[in-house]
C-alpha cells in the first residue's frame, strides 16, 4: 500500500510534466497541423540556457524566466523561418523539419555543453514530506512542479476561453481563411502559437531537469511519453493533454515500479496500441467522418 | 516528343517531391505501339542485366580497396536495403515510420539466434530474418492501416523506443545490453587466402543489396508499384478503383520491414554481434533523414543515403580534428550536418540528391535535345 | 432502404432501380441525400435498413474496393484524380479490377508482368484517344484544364468497362458546350452501361436521363420521366422552396457541393 500510494504521487509529479509539453504538442497542433518532434529538444536547449544563468549566480526565478524566453524566441524562430514557407506543402514536411530540428538543436546543445550529465540545481527541497512515522515520496519541489503546471494550464484555459487573443487564435487555427476575413491576423496567431508551445515546453524542461538530470537529449524519452499524452488525449484536446499526461505518469510509475524501469516504454506502447485500436484518433477527439 | 530514356531510369521512380511525373520506359513503348523491345523489355532481363554489371563492376573495384573499406562499404550496403524498403514505405506509400531500425533490429536478433541454435547456412539465416522481419511488418502495417500521420509516427517511434529495452530486459533469450555474438559466414577455401573475411562479407553485401534493388526496382516499375502511388495519392478514389486500402498500405509495411530484416542480418553478421545498442531510436531518425536527403520515393536515394549515413560522419570527425575543434563539437558536428540538410532538402532543395540529379539530367537534356531536334523531328514524320 | 446518422434521417426507405441501357438521374436540392445515396451503393456508408440487389442476387456487405469487379464504376463529386501520377497511369488504376499478376511476379520482373502493364496501358490509351485526350498520356492532371481533368477522371471509370457507371455531378465547372459534349458522352455510352447520374444542372438532366428520381429530405418525392418530372407540382414546390429559403440567406448556390 506504502508503495502504491508512492508509485501514484510519482505518477502525478512525472504526469504533470508529461501533460505541460504535451500541451505545447496540442497548441503547435491546433495551431498548423504539424507535430513538433523537436519540443524535447528545444526544451532541453532552453534550461541549458538556464543552468549558465544559475551557473553565474543569477536566481533561479531568473533563470526560469530567461528559459521560458528563450523558448518564444525558439518558438518564433520555428514558425516565421521554417514553418510558414513549407505550409500548404505535402503534410510531412514539417514532421520531417521538425526532426531535422531536433537533430540539430541536440548537436548544437552538445556542441555548446558537452555531452556529459549535468545536476540541475532545484529550488526546493527534493526529500521526501514526513507523514508520520514514514517518509513518502512527495518533496517540496514535487508540489512546486504540479502547482507550477497547475498555474500554466489555468493560465492557458483563461486565456483561450475569456480573452480575444484567444479567441483570434482559436479562429485562426480552426478556420484560417475565415479569421483572415474577420481581420485576424492568422499569420502572428500562429507564431503565437508555436511561441507559446516552445515557452510551455522550456518551463517543463526546467521542472523535468532535476529529476532526470541534463544532457542534449534528456527531453527524449520525456518527449516520447508527452507526445504518446497528447495522441492517447488526441491531439486536438487541451484537456486530453492533460488527462493523458497524467494517465501517462501513472503508467510509467506504475510499470516503473511493479515490473521494473526497463519495462516503461513497452507499458507506454502497450496502452497506446490498445487506446489507439479502439479510438484511431485519440480519446477526446471529435470522430472524424470520412468524407468522400 | 520524348527524350531518350537511359537504362539506368528504370530504377529511377518518380519521386514524391516532384511536380511532374515521368513514364516509364515500358509504358512509353506501350502507347508507341510499334518500339520493338524484346527480351530487353521484360524487366527481369534488363534490371538483372544492369544488375549484373554492378556486381562485376563491383568486385572489380573491391579488389583494389583496403580492408577498412570493406568495412565501410558493408555498413553502406547494409544501409542502402534499410534505406530502399522505407523509400518505398514513405515516398510510394505515402506512410512514416520512425522505427525502421527497430525493424532492422529484429532482423538482426534473428539471425544472431539462429546462428546461436541452429546450425544454418548463412542465406537462410538471412532469409528466415526476411521473413521474421516481415510478419513484424505485417503486425504493424495491420495497426498503422487505421492511423494517419503523426498517429502513425507516434506508435512507431513508441516501437523504436520500446524494442531495444525489451532486448535488454530479457536477457537470458537476448544477452541483455551486451546483446549476442554472431559467428560470421565462412570465407570458402575457392576464394583463396587473400580473400578475406571482410572482404568475403561485403561481396555478400553487395550482391544482397543489388538483388534487393533489383526486386524493388521491378515493384516500383510494375502494377503493384502503382497501387501504392494510387493510396498515396488518394484513399477514396484508390478505393473505387479496386484498391484495397489497409491491404496495400500493410504489404507497403510488409517490404519495407523485409528490406529492414535483411539489412540487421547482414548488419549482425557485420558487426559480428546483435545488441541493443545498435538499434536505438537515434539510428530509426537517422535513417529517415538519410532517406529524406538522398530524395524520398526513388531507389537512387537510398544508395545516396546510405553513402552520406557512413561517409558525413567520417568527413566530418576528421574535419573537425584536424580544425583541432573541441570534444564536443567533433561527437556532434555530423549530427548537425544531418540536420541541416534535412532542413535544407525541404526548405530548398525538394526531391534530395537524387530530385537534384534529375533535375540536372532534364536540363541537360533538354539543351541537347533543343541543339538536334529539328533533324529527328523531320526523321521521323512528325 | 433507410439510412442514418445518430439523429438525422439521410435517407427515409429509399427504393431506386437502374438497368443497363438507361440513364437514370438523381436529383433535388442541396442535402436531399443523393451522395449518401451513391455512398451506400458504394459501400463507404451502410444502410441502416435495407439492402442492395445486385444482377438479382442480395449484396450482404458491399466493400469499395470490390465494385469495379462486380462491373461498378464511380466518378467523384470534383475530380478525385491521383495528384502525381500521369494522366495514363491515372487511367490505368481504373483497370486495377483486370488486372492478374501478382506480387511475386512483379518482384521478379517476369515477362508476363510487362505483357499485363502493356495490355492495361493499351486499353487505357484507348479510352484516352475515344475521349480525345491522346497525348496526354504523359501530362499530370494538374497541368491540364479543368474540363480535360474531368474527362481523365470519366476515362478512369470508363476503362474497366463497367456495367453500371455512377456519375457523381459530372457537369461541375464545364461550360455549356462541354456540357453538351458529356450529354452525347452519356447518352453513347447507354448502349453498354447503365447509368445513375447525380447532377444539379437541369439541362443536362432532361437532355440525357430517361428516368429521374427526386430526392427532398431523404425521401422520394417524384419519379418519372424528364417530361413528367418537370410538370410535377410536388418537385416545383420542393425547389421553389429552396430558393425562397435561399432568399433569407442571400444568393443560392445551386452546384455547390455537399458533403
Amino acid at each position: 500500500m506504502h508503495q502504491f500510494v508512492n508509485l501514484t504521487l510519482i505518477g502525478i509529479t512525472t504526469g504533470a510534466v508529461y501533460a505541460a509539453v504535451a500541451m505545447g504538442l496540442v497548441l503547435i497542433w491546433r495551431a498548423t497541423r504539424t507535430v513538433n518532434f523537436a519540443q524535447g529538444a528545444m526544451a532541453t536547449f532552453s534550461t541549458y540556457v538556464a543552468v549558465t544563468l544559475i551557473d553565474r549566480n543569477v536566481s533561479y526565478w531568473l533563470a526560469l524566466l530567461a528559459a521560458i524566453v528563450t523558448g518564444l524566441i525558439i518558438g518564433t524562430l520555428t514558425e516565421r523561418l521554417l514553418m510558414r514557407p513549407i505550409a500548404n506543402t505535402n503534410p510531412l514536411n514539417p514532421v520531417i523539419i521538425a526532426i531535422g530540428m531536433l537533430i540539430v538543436l541536440e548537436a548544437v546543445s552538445g556542441m555548446i555543453w558537452g555531452a556529459k550529465y549535468r545536476e540541475f540545481p532545484s529550488n526546493f527541497s527534493v526529500t521526501g514530506i514526513k507523514v508520520g512515522t514514514s517518509r513518502i515520496a512527495l518533496s517540496a519541489f514535487d508540489i512546486y512542479v504540479m502547482v507550477a503546471v497547475l498555474v500554466l494550464m489555468v493560465a492557458l484555459l483563461i486565456l483561450f476561453r475569456w480573452t480575444s487573443l484567444g479567441l483570434k487564435m482559436r479562429a485562426a487555427a480552426f478556420s484560417p481563411e475565415i479569421a483572415r476575413l474577420l481581420g485576424v491576423r492568422v499569420g502572428r496567431m500562429l507564431t503565437l502559437g508555436w511561441a507559446l508551445a516552445v515557452g510551455m515546453a522550456s518551463v517543463a524542461g526546467v521542472l523535468a531537469a532535476p529529476n532526470v538530470l541534463l544532457y542534449p537529449n534528456n527531453m527524449d524519452g520525456v518527449n516520447v511519453f508527452a507526445f504518446t499524452a497528447a495522441i492517447l488525449g488526441g491531439l486536438d484536446s487541451p484537456v486530453g493533454a492533460l488527462v493523458g499526461g497524467l494517465g501517462m505518469g501513472f503508467v510509467v510509475s506504475y510499470v516503473g515500479g511493479y515490473l521494473g524501469s526497463s519495462l516503461e516504454t513497452i507499458g507506454g506502447l502497450i496502452v497506446l496500441l490498445i487506446v489507439l485500436s479502439f479510438r484511431p484518433q485519440g480519446i477526446f477527439a471529435a470522430s472524424a467522418a470520412r468524407r468522400v | 516528343m520524348n527524350s531518350p530514356v537511359s537504362n539506368q531510369d528504370e530504377i529511377i521512380v518518380p519521386s514524391m517531391k516532384r511536380s511532374k511525373g515521368r513514364p516509364r520506359k515500358s509504358k512509353r513503348s506501350a502507347q508507341g505501339g510499334n518500339r520493338s523491345s524484346g527480351i530487353f523489355g521484360v524487366p527481369a532481363v534488363r534490371n538483372g542485366l544492369l544488375a549484373i554489371v554492378v556486381i562485376v563492376v563491383g568486385y572489380i573495384l573491391l579488389g583494389k580497396i583496403s580492408p577498412y573499406r570493406d568495412l565501410q562499404f558493408s555498413q553502406v550496403g547494409v544501409y542502402v536495403i534499410a534505406l530502399a524498403g522505407l523509400s518505398l514505405l514513405v515516398g510510394q506509400s505515402g506512410q512514416i515510420t520512425l522505427g525502421q531500425g527497430a525493424v532492422m533490429m529484429v532482423g538482426a536478433y534473428t539471425t544472431a539466434l539462429v546462428n546461436k541454435h541452429l546450425n544454418l547456412a548463412f542465406p537462410l539465416e538471412i532469409l528466415l530474418s526476411a521473413i521474421v522481419a516481415g510478419l513484424f511488418g505485417i503486425l504493424v502495417g495491420i495497426v498503422a492501416a487505421r492511423l494517419r500521420g503523426p498517429y502513425l509516427a507516434g506508435v512507431t517511434l513508441s516501437i523504436a523506443l520500446a524494442l531495444p529495452e525489451l532486448a535488454s530486459k530479457f536477457s537470458s533469450i537476448f544477452g541483455g545490453d551486451a546483446g549476442l555474438i554472431v559467428s560470421p559466414p565462412n570465407t570458402p577455401a575457392f576464394l583463396g587466402a587473400t580473400y578475406t573475411q571482410q572482404r568475403f562479407m561485403v561481396s555478400i553485401v553487395l550482391v544482397v543489396t543489388v538483388l534487393v534493388i533489383f526486386g524493388l526496382a521491378n515493384l516500383y516499375s510494375s502494377r503493384q508499384g502503382r497501387k501504392l502511388r494510387a493510396v498515396r495519392d488518394d484513399e477514396v478514389s484508390a478505393e473505387l478503383n479496386g484498391i484495397p486500402l489497409a491491404g496495400t498500405q500493410i504489404t507497403a509495411f510488409m517490404i519495407a520491414s523485409v528490406c529492414a530484416g535483411i539489412a540487421g542480418s547482414l548488419q549482425a553478421m557485420v558487426a559480428q554481434n546483435a545488441g541493443p545498442e545498435s538499434f536505438t531510436v537515434a539510428l530509426s531518425i537517422s535513417l529517415l533523414a538519410a532517406i529524406v536527403i538522398g530524395g524520398v520515393g526513388t531507389l537512387g536515394g537510398a544508395v545516396w543515403g546510405g553513402l552520406a549515413l557512413v561517409f558525413i560522419p567520417q568527413f566530418a570527425t576528421d574535419y573537425s580534428q584536424r580544425l583541432n575543434l573541441s570534444q564536443g563539437v567533433v561527437a556532434n558536428l555530423a549530427l548537425a550536418i544531418y540536420g541541416l540538410l534535412l532542413i535544407a532538402v525541404i526548405l530548398v532543395f525538394p526531391g534530395g540528391v537524387q530530385g537534384g540529379l534529375l533535375r540536372l539530367a532534364k536540363y541537360i537534356s533538354i539543351r541537347f535535345r533543343s541543339r538536334g531536334s529539328s533533324e529527328i523531328a523531320g526523321g521521323l514524320g512528325k | 432502404m433507410t439510412v442514418r446518422f445518430g439523429g438525422l434521417v439521410a435517407l427515409d426507405d429509399v427504393t431506386v432501380q437502374a438497368q443497363v441501357g438507361e440513364v437514370l438521374g438523381i436529383i433535388g436540392p442541396n442535402g436531399a441525400g443523393k451522395t449518401t445515396l451513391f455512398n451506400v451503393i458504394c459501400g463507404f456508408v451502410r444502410p441502416t435498413r435495407g439492402s442492395i440487389v445486385y444482377e438479382d442476387k442480395e449484396i450482404p456487405r458491399i466493400r469499395p474496393n470490390s465494385l469495379t469487379k462486380r462491373g461498378i464504376a464511380r466518378t467523384l463529386q470534383g475530380l478525385g484524380l491521383f495528384p502525381k501520377m500521369t494522366v495514363l497511369e491515372n487511367v490505368m488504376c481504373g483497370a486495377e479490377a483486370l488486372a492478374k499478376v501478382g506480387m511475386g511476379p512483379s518482384v521478379l520482373g517476369m515477362a508476363r508482368v510487362r505483357r499485363e502493364e502493356r495490355d492495361l496501358a493499351e486499353r487505357a490509351e484507348q479510352i484516352l484517344n475515344e475521349l480525345g485526350l491522346s497525348g496526354f498520356g504523359d501530362r499530370i492532371p494538374s497541368s491540364l484544364p479543368y474540363a480535360l481533368q474531368k474527362k481523365v477522371a470519366l476515362a478512369r471509370a470508363m476503362v474497366s468497362k463497367p456495367k453500371f457507371l455512377l456519375l457523381d455531378e459530372p457537369a461541375s465547372g464545364l461550360s455549356n458546350d462541354e456540357m453538351d459534349e458529356l450529354g452525347q458522352r452519356i447518352t453513347d455510352l447507354k448502349g453498354s452501361a447503365g447509368l445513375l447520374l447525380v447532377e444539379h444542372h437541369m439541362d443536362l438532366v432532361m437532355a440525357v436521363c430517361d428516368r429521374i428520381v427526386v430526392l427532398d429530405f431523404g425521401r422520394v418525392i417524384a419519379e418519372g420521366t424528364p417530361a413528367e418530372i418537370k410538370s410535377d407540382p410536388v418537385v416545383l414546390e420542393a425547389y421553389l422552396g429552396e430558393e425562397i429559403e435561399g432568399e433569407n440567406y442571400g444568393p443560392v448556390v445551386s452546384s455547390a457541393g455537399e458533403s
